[in-house]
């Protein structure tokens, strides 16, 4: 029951966290509403990104994870309270207009929540083994037992020599560590049921995005778009689909890329592609980008050639050269962390771990 | 099977394909949407799936281009991943939900109500149930079995060290790391898979974790002294192996005792006499 109340309380600090690390993007000037669905997003990837800048130098300066928790614990703490100052008001006016919704010409809500929670119910109870949680619960469990940071090699427990800069560029890992060391919980906690959690009302939410942009907020539509999601997540298995990772491997990065970060941004290149671009559209994917590569490795290559895919057709079929400028800022992050990798990867680029 | 870039050349695509993305079926109807909307003139995001799905056909699903920057990345086993970037769950999603309230304006609220049914139908019959990877529920919040757990403890309690070495078979070897990083594995996974390596090649080096591996893993009886020597020069306090493993009597033999049989697992305390 403790470890339950953990979780709990861990959950409702990410939400806290989420929301007041979005809400500094989303909120807008006139502060009358709030998108929830809109503003977790943007908190989630936000949080990442600010997470990774803060967590690298700790890690390439080998300080103990202790510390990391300690200073991220304070800033984070902080944010939440300037947030709470600030948009506490909005927040539950909104959350109160929301609920009353829900119980009077937004019924359709229900269905939503009814999908959702099936998904994550279904995702927490069920036991799967894939070796690969070895790799990734490994390093959080090392992480937290030797109080360092990415420097154990969790397949077989002992210290690198260098750091592996194909994986630990992703911060994802480390803010498990450091989230561990805060609340006192076990890794395996953490990874596999307060974040499979999280990462399933993530996924959702996105999806829930997606149908808002594809039917312009129709609300009839959205929870049919969203039946169709749910019936397609459990039946697209295979160990490699976005479904595959979503349900069973939910514990990883790459589970955040397929079913969070992609989505993410396909909604906001069809906000782009809709004509609802505006400063924050741009904005948005720029923090999604760079909270996408905070979060795993593989949407360093995966985003940029999503981006492509979609903003250069647009800049092509407007005529705006702009947007390619604006295209290769968005793409940064990643290609910052690609070109890294392609550094490390060819042995030019490598930094030792002391001893 | 693997697929490697540099070997299947023009076909590295078509391979990914086939073995990344179960039934397939998935793709086919994504594809036959995409040439619905192409063709559908009243279609409002004929543009951006047009666009974006042609763009990805020509650049990263271009059999001709793409395995070699594949190659040269050396991104053979991560290419998988770009298959994400075909939004197959959005297209069908959206392609259903428009079929069905099509019907339903057109036909009315009943043949709507059909569409919505023949098109869930459609995507059970076409996929594969996430259901059919045998699962179980989690035993505990940990989602490791109860006895993993009933093992690092057991262990935990018996031993005076703070880092005890335990040898293990496979299986346990990667709960256990990611249950009880205080038990060091002497056959952790990156051992195993160099012990594998080096045998596949023929190679063999006789250190205390290849005859661990021998005994346990393999499960082959040796001669007396084969497992004594490893478990001494492997500093090894415990052994854990399954309860029908053949070599029961044989770790028995090798001056280790019973301290625990649980409903899989056994646990061996390894007691090597001194020499004098």
């Amino acid at each position: 029951m403790a470890n339950l109340g953990k979780v709990i309380l861990v959950l409702s600090v990410y939400a806290l966290a989420f929301l007041a690390f979005g809400s500094l993007v989303t909120a807008g000037r006139n502060r009358r509403e709030i998108s929830f669905s809109k503003t977790l997003l943007a908190g989630f990837f936000l949080y990442h990104a600010v997470f990774q800048i803060t967590a690298l130098p700790f890690m390439f300066l080998q300080k103990p994870l202790s510390l990391l928790a300690m200073f991220w614990g304070a800033a984070a703490a902080a944010v939440i309270l300037w947030s709470l100052c600030r948009f506490g008001k909005l927040w539950v006016r909104t959350a109160g207009e929301r609920l009353r919704g829900l119980f009077g010409k937004e019924r359709w809500g229900w269905a939503v929540l009814f999908l959702t929670g099936v998904l994550v119910i279904l995702a927490s109870l069920v036991y799967v083994s894939f070796w690969d949680a070895t790799y990734y619960v490994g390093q959080v469990s090392f992480s937290v037992y030797t109080d360092t940071i990415n420097q154990i090699e969790p397949l077989s427990g002992s210290f690198l020599q260098s750091f592996d800069l194909k994986h630990c560029l992703a911060t994802y890992h480390v803010n498990d560590a450091v989230i561990c060391r805060l609340f006192g919980i076990h890794p395996l906690i953490e990874t596999k049921t307060v974040m499979v959690i999280a990462v399933m009302i993530l996924t959702n939410l996105a999806y829930y995005r997606i149908g808002l942009a594809l039917f312009h907020g129709k609300k009839s539509s959205v929870t049919l778009f969203l039946f169709f999601v749910f019936v397609l997540h459990l039946w697209t298995y295979s160990a490699y689909t976005n479904a595959g990772f979503l349900l069973f491997r939910t514990y990883e990065g790459k589970a955040v890329t397929a079913n969070v970060s992609i989505p993410a941004v396909l909604c906001l290149l069809l906000d782009l592609y809709g004509g609802r671009e505006n400063r924050q559209t741009w904005l948005l994917l720029l923090i999604t980008v760079w909270g996408a590569a905070a979060a795993a490795s593989s949407a360093m290559f995966l985003l940029p050639a999503m981006l492509a895919a979609g903003l250069l057709p647009l800049a092509a079929i407007r005529r705006q050269p702009a947007v390619l400028g604006k295209m290769v800022l968005v793409m940064l992050p990643c290609l910052a962390a690609a070109a890294c990798y392609l550094l490390w990867h060819m042995g030019i680029l490598e930094i030792a771990v002391r001893r | 099977m693997d697929v490697n870039a540099t070997e299947l050349g023009n076909a590295f695509v078509e391979t990914c394909f086939g073995k990344y993305q179960g039934t397939g079926w998935f793709l086919y109807l994504t594809a036959l949407c995409f040439l619905f909307f192409l063709l559908r003139k009243k279609e409002e995001w004929r543009t951006f799936f047009g666009l974006y799905g042609g763009f990805l056909l020509l650049v990263v699903f271009n059999p001709l281009v793409i395995w070699r920057i594949v190659a040269l990345l050396g991104l053979d086993d991560e290419y998988y991943r770009f298959l994400w970037l075909i939004p197959v769950v959005p297209v069908l999603a959206y392609a259903g939900t428009k079929l069905t309230e099509l019907a339903g304006k057109r036909w009315g609220k009943k043949i709507g109500g059909l569409c919505l049914a023949g098109t869930a139908c459609l995507f059970l019959a076409a996929g594969t149930p996430f259901f059919s990877r045998s699962l179980s529920l989690a035993e505990n919040i940990y989602k490791i079995p109860d006895e993993v757990i009933e093992i690092c403890e057991i262990i935990r309690a018996d031993c005076p060290k703070k880092e005890p070495c335990v040898a293990a078979d496979f299986d346990l070897d990667v709960l256990i790391n990611q249950y009880a990083p205080d038990l060091k594995l002497i056959l952790s996974y990156r051992a195993i898979a160099d012990i594998r390596e080096l045998e596949a090649q023929g190679d063999y080096i006789d250190e205390a974790p290849s005859r661990l591996y021998h005994v346990l893993i393999e499960e082959t009886p040796h001669d007396e002294g084969y497992l004594i020597y490893a478990l001494s020069e492997g500093n090894v306090d415990y052994i854990v192996t399954h309860r029908g493993t053949p070599v029961r009597e044989y770790i028995l033999e090798s001056q280790c005792r019973l301290i625990a049989e649980l409903d899989q697992y056994c646990i061996f305390r390894v007691e090597l006499e001194q020499e004098a």
